[in-house]
């Protein structure tokens, strides 16, 4: 089952990054997705700051590098994926 | 799926189009933008057709980063029915890719370029530590540079191309180091700011080309401390917040909308609950809210509104259910009543279907229903005009009349980037024009009826201030036109400047309802023994009252004072000046010439004249 806040953060980045569901995986990484640009990154963390009001860390956003690194970060902050 | 493989073929990419916008029409996010902007740009639009004025070229120059206005702007001009070609500068190079004339920009061939640039970028960065410290002169000092380098710039751009050019002004900070002094000392820092604005307008004010973008209005209107957003704006140098870019990109879309002849030009409006509160057929001529309480004072309002609208040349028309008897009565007696009868161009009172009236409403004023907007409070009337005409704007009117003005307000439809007179009086020729033709039907003969008119007819050399409407005349004029030779505006002052070469007349005309503004023109090219009528045109809502004869009847009587024996007339036939065809020869000219492009007519002014008409008076310019 996928919770409401997996649902958000799949609406986001497929949306952001023009994926399909299917090819999202916590291996999928910016070097793989053409359209996960710097303005594209910095659209992804300014969308799922609002979605989930959060705060991501300036340090972090240069860190995350693939999904799962985006995931990690999320869940720090205690969003529930 | 139906359709096979093979049928898809260039509609596809239409369709895809259109679906990929719909996500945007119905959850206008800006994610949803965003999506569909990148989606859009890896689809390949270059097989469709795309007729060539729908095509619209806009460049983005910026101190900051610009990118998510050229999404907004790329999609909006989509939804406007638009083709747009976005190219957005390097960042923060505004001044490199105007100087240099092998730049980018210049290669793209913009048809519109907005220039957004922020003041930090051109202060140096210890202007707001320094302000308090600074002269009133060094103050005024740095006005003056900041005006000039921007003009400096604006001139290397105006001399460089031909398009339509949006320089923003600068938002004036809402915090002051001054605090509750700001106004008390020799320039504040929001004073700087504003009258940097204010040199920034006055310089542009007759320009033709550039046009100072009130941003610093826009951001007041949304809230300057929402307007920016300091994450975005610290991480990406965004100067935009994502509340306020869809308002940035709307008013932006006022000048691409006015650029591309997307301009609506009159207000359909319905009666009950629209013009006034209530239903009339219930509650009667007293029963209705119009002025008084607080219901009846927002109808007030919003019939002041549509007035202003009036003025500024936007037609007003009606379109309602409703016993004409009774309504014309509230529109003709009711003491708060705004807009009367002449403020409406045509009226349809009745109880047929609104589409119906919508269609005769447009070919009675001459306007196609993309130029129309329709008002209406019941949303059954507005999903049957959507349906059965989507070229109309239909206004989703809020529940509340409080709301009313607000819902008008914020279209940003009706702009276009000059103002004429002829503009502005539109509402008042129109109601002038629906009068005549009630006269007429009162009348037994023509004539009775041009007599009853007390038409006063001006002729007039060209001057300065009547070459531009007449430079348009003559460019726009099809029906009524013998020779249809168009000039331009620098041409008409060359033959202007000229009188012993040429002579150019305009005509204006007046009647009992009205001032018709200037609506003939006739060019004389003269020689020694002749004159040629080298261009004689008449506005085709003056046909058929004989002002041509008039016009003619001067020429010749202007010939013969300056001794000249013969007057030349000539007609080049094309797809549209038919009516104009047998001019010279209902006038007594004979033919002298004729080929398949042009036929020539002669007046041997000794010989023959030709009557003033005597339902017409002449008033000499």
């Amino acid at each position: 089952m996928v919770n409401s806040a997996e649902k958000k953060l799949i609406e986001v980045l497929t949306k952001v990054l023009l994926l399909e569901e299917s090819e999202i995986s916590d291996e999928l990484s910016r070097d793989d997705v053409e359209e996960w640009d710097s303005l594209a990154h910095l659209m992804l963390i300014n969308e799922l700051e609002e979605t989930f009001q959060i705060t991501i860390n300036d340090d972090d956003i240069l860190a995350i590098h693939t999904i799962g690194d985006l995931k990690k970060v999320l869940k720090k902050l205690g969003v529930n994926i | 799926m139906f359709m096979s493989s093979q049928n898809k073929g260039e509609t596809s990419d239409e369709s895809l189009l259109n679906r990929i916008l719909d996500i945007v029409r119905k959850e206008p996010t800006y994610l949803n933008y965003w999506n569909a902007y990148r989606r859009i740009k890896k689809l390949d639009l270059s097989r469709l057709q795309v007729d060539e004025k729908k095509k619209v070229r806009i460049a983005l120059l910026s101190s900051f980063t610009i990118d998510p206005l050229a999404i907004y702007l790329d999609i909006e001009s989509r939804i406007a029915g638009l083709y747009p070609e976005i190219y957005v500068g390097p960042f923060n190079q505004y001044p490199q890719e105007i100087l240099n004339d092998e730049s980018k920009l210049y290669r793209f061939n913009p048809d519109l370029i907005i220039i957004a640039v922020h003041a930090d970028a051109i202060l140096e960065e210890n202007f707001l530590p320094r302000f308090p410290t600074l002269s009133e002169d060094d103050k005024k000092n740095l006005q003056v540079e900041i005006v000039e380098y921007l003009s400096g710039l604006l001139s290397k751009l105006t001399s460089k191309t031909k398009a339509l050019i949006l320089l923003n002004n600068f938002v004036a900070p809402w915090f002051s180091p001054l605090g509750i002094l700001d106004n008390k000392v020799n320039m504040g820092l929001r004073e700087f700011f504003q009258k940097i604005n204010q040199k920034l307008a006055d310089l542009y004010r007759e320009n033709k080309q550039v046009y100072v973008f009130d941003i610093d209005g826009l951001a007041s209107m949304h809230g300057k401390i929402r307007s920016i957003d300091y994450e975005m704006y610290y991480r990406g140098a965004f100067f935009f917040s994502k509340s306020f870019l869809p308002v940035v990109a709307r008013e932006y879309m006022g000048y691409v909308k006015a650029l591309k002849n997307l301009t609506r030009k009159c207000i359909v409006l319905d009666l009950d609950n629209v013009l006034w509160g209530g239903i009339l057929g219930e509650k009667g001529f007293h029963g209705i809210k119009l002025g008084g309480d607080p219901v009846g004072r927002a109808y007030v309002d919003f019939q002041r509104l549509l007035l202003s609208y009036y003025n500024r040349g936007i037609l007003l028309a009606i379109n309602s259910k409703n016993n004409l008897d009774e309504a014309m009565k509230v529109i003709q007696e009711h003491p708060n009543m705004v807009l009367r009868e002449k403020n409406f161009a045509a009226i349809r009172i009745n109880w047929r279907d609104k589409a119906e009236n919508m269609l005769e409403l447009s070919d009675e004023l001459g306007i196609g229903l993309d130029s129309m907007v329709f008002v209406d409070d019941s949303p059954q009337e507005r999903e049957r005009i959507r349906q059965a005409l989507p070229e109309v704007l239909v206004v989703d009117l809020p529940q509340s009349p409080f709301r009313y003005c607000q819902a008008l307000q914020s279209l940003n439809d009706f702009n276009t980037l000059v103002l004429s007179e002829e503009d502005i009086r539109r509402g008042e020729m129109y109601y002038a024009r629906r009068k005549r033709k009630q006269l007429m039907k009162t009348k037994k003969t023509l004539e009775e009826f041009l007599k009853s008119l007390n038409m006063t007819v001006e002729i007039k050399y060209a001057n300065r201030y009547t070459i531009p409407r007449i430079t348009s005349l003559i460019n726009r004029t099809n029906q009524f036109n013998l020779t249809t030779r168009r000039y331009t505006q620098a041409e008409v002052e060359e033959m202007s400047n000229h009188p012993d070469k040429f002579q150019i007349y305009s005509l204006r005309v007046t009647d009992r309802f009205g001032d018709e503004g200037i609506v003939g023109v006739a060019i004389i090219r003269k020689e020694r023994e002749k004159w040629i009528i080298d261009s004689f045109l008449m506005s085709c809502r003056v046909i058929g009252r004989k002002i041509e004869t008039a016009f003619l009847a001067k020429i010749v009587e202007d010939a013969k004072k300056n001794g000249v024996l013969y007057l030349i007339g000539e007609y080049i036939p094309t797809k549209k000046n038919k009516p104009a065809s047998s001019f010279y020869k209902d006038h007594g000219f004979e033919k002298i010439y004729e080929d398949k492009k042009i036929s020539r007519w002669r007046l041997n002014l000794k010989e023959s004249t030709i009557k003033m008409p005597e339902w017409v008076k002449m008033k000499d310019g």
